[in-house]
């Protein structure tokens, strides 16, 4: 178990299959796509070789400390970026398609998880590549409040 | 292992063989398409965007035979499938024609910024994918028999 917010039941260490997961949505071009219904893979496309995808558990970070998590992340990049909302995949949707989720804590969220893609994402960056497109199609958009 | 669960590429021998990975199971063929002439303008537009997207995203800007594939491929596609398809950069400066379903199907036809083309298809519970050392003879039957495969389009 790990703490999340103070008072708040502590988070199980196991990400649940009925537990939302969100990817953090910097880009406005990806904003504007995913509230059609078409996030571009690229949302979910990380660098060459890496394997894990960062993500929130949503069922458990209340929405403002969500928010809160992702203003200070985009504050953090170069340029500074604004978090528009997330892209929400159920975890058994990630699991149904051969990825996994794990939590991973972080002293600043404690309700980070990432999503894990199978070995061979690591060595071929077209199944990377494919991964990323089906989690995209997986995903639903979830604007900040 | 669940034969469902993870992604096993295989490459071909010979040149300009396409190289291909695949996961198992064929998709299922069932096709509805938007057909309105708006759609493929549409995608047109964001082709022609594609730089300007690429700039803001800070991604690699696409290159002129990746362009130039993306373009033929996109009318192509569109006329075997006369359906909606997004049209984006991605960020190995790649050009995505990019096509889905309501349910889990989805078609992404990368152009590549050095003219290689890579075709993937993924759907019930399974992904393929195809690379090819260049646009030529696209789309062939694989890209046809992905469209072909692709429920219904999905509104946006």
């Amino acid at each position: 178990m790990t703490q999340g917010t103070p008072g708040a039941p502590p988070l199980p260490r196991h990400v649940d299959d009925g537990e939302e997961l969100g990817r953090a949505v910097f880009s406005n071009r990806q904003r504007q796509a995913a509230e059609r219904g078409r996030a571009p893979y690229s949302a979910f496309f990380e660098r060459a070789g890496v394997r894990t995808i960062s993500v929130t558990r949503m069922s458990y970070a209340p929405a403002a400390e969500a928010a809160a998590i992702g203003d200070a992340v985009g504050a953090r990049r170069e340029p500074p970026a604004t978090l528009h909302g997330w892209l929400i995949v159920a975890a058994f949707r990630v699991r149904a398609i051969g990825c996994d989720a794990a939590a991973s804590p972080l002293g600043e969220n404690p309700y980070h998880a990432d999503v894990v893609l199978p070995a061979i994402a690591a060595e071929d960056r077209d199944a990377q590549r494919a991964f990323a497109q089906r989690l995209a199609q997986a995903s639903l958009w979830r604007g900040r409040l | 292992m669940n034969s469902d669960r993870g992604l096993r590429a295989m490459e071909t021998s010979g040149n300009p063989q396409p190289r291909e990975g695949r996961t198992v199971r064929e998709p299922s063929a069932s096709w509805t398409g938007v057909g309105a002439p708006a759609a493929l303008d549409a995608a047109l537009g964001e082709l022609a965007d594609v730089f300007a997207y690429a700039e803001e995203e800070r991604t690699p800007a696409p290159s002129d035979v990746g362009y130039a594939n993306a373009d033929r491929m996109l009318r192509a596609m569109y006329e075997v499938a006369p359906r909606r398809y997004a049209v984006y950069p991605g960020p190995d400066g790649e050009i995505a024609i990019d096509a889905r379903d309501t349910g889990d199907g989805i078609l992404v036809v990368a152009c590549e910024a050095d003219g290689q083309v890579a075709c993937y298809v993924s759907g019930g519970g399974e992904s393929r994918w195809l690379r090819y050392p260049s646009a030529q003879g696209l789309p062939d039957d694989f890209v046809r028999r992905g469209l072909a495969g692709l429920g219904a389009d999905i509104e946006g």
